[in-house]
């Protein structure tokens, strides 16, 4: 397997069929005379702003502390072993209530949305 | 028998959905100015806007993703970073131009001025995505758009010359005003080839749950649809042709003249069937981008989308439209000219079209995705020499313009 | 030792760093090529054809809202807004009109600008038969910056 080709920003769904988010970055250990082993995805903005470079990423936490979101400064690691099956996506052995992933939009859910008509 | 009715709706959409702002305004500018001579402009925006669908369909149908979808997988995120971000400046300039359509219709219909009505058309178009799902906006609105089709009427009433109308359809020099010339057909396949279009229709097949049973089917409804609705583009550009040019009346500097287009053929009816196709059409073409805006970020970043689920179930998605919507209302409420907006946003279009069509046609010819469906030479040389020509066309004269004051 | 991702992003972002410098060096030809364009198209025989195609277009353009409201029942306010809307445009660029302008041009702009205001005010009024004495005088107009025109035949620039 290409981790690079067949892991890296693919969309990550729930054991539902929920779509949470896409696989930001990639955690390998690196072993002695052998090939890295996968450890873990990572999601979150703080990860895609890493990809840009150690600038964008000093900027982007900057930013997240600054608007009072400091616990989004960790990325949120998916463990690989709950990757259960990938094809045109990376299917996960967890719900997405379990992930800080839709935290945001749970707020935004519970706050804004469900106080509009016709929500539901 | 099924896939033949999913066809005819389809092509039914593809015709009644293809006139908006951008493509009428850019049309009657040309006819005004420059008589049949642009018709070749709306000829090739139409047979690349064929290709790009047909292609948009493909590639959903085969390789299950959507085109942004298919750009992250491929290329990751700091290659999509920057069409993502010039499409969403894009496309808010876009939107902004179809809801100062929408606007301008209801100021005729109405004598309320177009600035009133930017904030209300933009809360009408909310409350459509709120509450509706996608099939009501694909088949009801864009059904209605089935009325644009009395600019073909008019344009055969007109009896233009229509052995010069065929033999416009090849490009040629202009004889006055170069820089203006080059600019309009910037303009008109910045307006045929838009990418909310193909990324919508993506988007649509993904949502569809198309496979590649679905492949033939597709490539009717991009074939017939995108040529009929060509064909009303270029009717609107011939009329005007007839209508203004014939008249003495060479340039169109103020919406208000729009409407003449029709008046001339049909009196007091044509007021009123320019007004009513403008608002539908536009009306239509303003939820298809605000949708757009949630694809954009809602696919880029993974979150859940779809218009058939209830908004709950989406907040992310149903953010960006809501956002999109607001930010679309400001420039007419602040009384930006809509005609002027929309010829810039058409222009910009252009401009940005390779950064999303070009890592585009790498997927249609990336094996991994595509399989024994990958795009032929046809094809690609097709699109990459018409994006090509829009880009530089757009890129040289959009300048010019400016510095021109016009 | 875990180590983060990075190895694909290292060969992309070569390639489309490159991909970037020669696009930017590409839009920045087309800009000088662009702006040297522009100074030899700024010819002032230009702006004087573009003054006249314009006030001739608005004034061709009345003509037809003042007969589509007398005869085909075009709505009384779309022609009222449309008159208004076009001779705050005329009269904006007749302010901003150079010195240098040939006076058979600026003349008749200026008495075009003053008939589409008569108009307004008179579709206002109901009053068809002022209606048809500024058609008649829009007739005078466009014929004068007709002629203007066949004289200054205009370059290909």
């Amino acid at each position: 397997m290409d981790l690079v080709h067949d892991v890296l920003d693919k969309q990550l769904v729930d054991r539902n069929g929920v779509r949470v988010g896409r696989a930001d970055g990639l955690i390998a250990e690196l072993r002695e005379g052998q090939l890295p082993r996968l450890v873990a995805i990572e999601t979150g903005t703080i990860v895609i702003a890493r990809r840009f470079g150690s600038r964008t990423e000093g900027m982007v936490r900057a930013l997240l502390v600054k608007a009072g979101l400091s616990h989004r400064t960790e990325p949120y690691r998916i463990a690989w072993t709950n990757v259960r099956k990938i094809g045109v996506d990376i299917q996960l052995d967890i719900g997405c209530d379990d992930t800080p992933v839709h935290d945001w939009q749970r707020w935004l859910q519970a706050r804004v949305i469900d106080r509009l008509p016709g929500a539901r | 028998m099924k896939k033949l009715l999913e066809i005819s709706l389809g092509v039914v959409t593809s015709i009644g959905g293809f006139l908006e702002m951008g493509e009428m305004s850019t049309a009657a500018q040309a006819g005004a100015a420059f008589n049949v001579q642009l018709v070749w402009a709306v000829v090739l925006g139409t047979i690349c806007v064929a290709f790009l669908v047909e292609m948009a369909g493909r590639f959903s149908a085969v390789s299950g993703h959507t085109i942004i979808d298919g750009i992250r997988d491929r290329f990751g995120i700091k290659v999509l970073a920057w069409p993502l971000v010039t499409t969403v400046l894009v496309s808010l300039l876009v939107l902004s131009a179809e809801i100062g359509g929408v606007s301008i219709a209801l100021e005729f219909a109405t004598g309320i001025t177009y600035r009133w009505w930017a904030v209300p058309v933009a809360v009408a178009s909310w409350l459509f995505l709120w509450r509706g799902t996608f099939g009501m906006l694909e088949k009801g609105v864009t059904s209605l758009g089935l009325i644009t089709l009395c600019f073909v009427v008019a344009a055969f009433r007109l009896h233009p010359d229509w052995a010069q109308v065929a033999a416009s359809a090849i490009p040629s020099k202009p004889h006055t005003q170069a820089a203006t010339y080059w600019f309009m057909a910037a303009s008109i396949l910045g307006a045929s080839l838009s990418p909310t279009l193909f990324l919508f229709y993506s988007s649509g097949a993904i949502e569809d749950r198309w496979d590649r049973s679905y492949i033939g089917a597709n490539r009717a409804i991009a074939a017939l649809g995108m040529t009929f609705g060509g064909v009303i583009s270029a009717a609107v550009l011939v009329v005007a042709a007839q209508s203004m040019h014939a008249h003495g009346i060479e340039s169109i500097e103020d919406f208000h003249q729009l409407p003449l287009l029709l008046i001339d053929t049909f009196g007091m009816w044509g007021f009123a069937l320019f007004a009513a196709s403008l608002a539908i059409a536009s009306f239509g073409a303003a939820v298809e981008v605000a949708l757009l805006q949630g694809y954009l970020f809602a696919q880029s970043f993974g979150w859940n989308w779809g218009q058939d689920c209830p908004p709950r179930a989406n907040p992310g998605f149903s953010l960006a439209y809501t956002l999109a919507l607001v930010i679309g209302a400001i420039p007419i409420a602040a009384g930006a000219d809509p005609l002027k907006l929309t010829i810039l946003s058409m222009a910009l279009t252009a401009v940005n079209l390779p950064l999303m069509v070009v890592p585009f046609i790498v997927l249609m010819n990336d094996e991994h995705y595509m399989g024994e469906h990958r795009n032929g030479p046809v094809s690609n040389a097709a699109v990459l020499g018409i994006t090509g020509l829009a880009f530089v066309l757009g890129v040289v004269t959009l300048p010019l313009q400016i510095i021109g004051g016009t | 030792m875990p180590r983060s991702s990075g190895q694909r992003d290292g060969a992309t972002s070569k390639r489309s760093e490159r991909y970037a410098a020669v696009k930017t060096r590409a839009v920045a030809a087309a800009l000088v090529v662009t702006m040297a364009m522009a100074c030899t198209a700024c010819s002032s025989s230009d702006e004087e054809q573009t003054h006249a195609r314009i006030a001739l277009s608005f004034a061709r353009s009345a003509s037809m809202w003042l007969d589509g409201w007398m005869n085909d029942g075009v709505p009384r306010a779309y022609v009222k807004r449309s008159l208004e809307s076009t001779g705050e445009a005329l009269g904006k660029r007749i302010d901003k009109l150079p010195g240098s302008i040939s006076s058979s041009v600026s003349a008749p702009m200026k008495d075009i600008a003053h008939d589409l205001d008569t108009a307004r005010h008179a579709v206002d009024a109901g009053d068809k038969a002022r209606v048809g004495l500024v058609l008649s005088r829009l007739r005078k107009s466009t014929a004068a910056l007709d002629a203007w025109k066949q004289t200054h035949r205009e370059s290909g620039s």
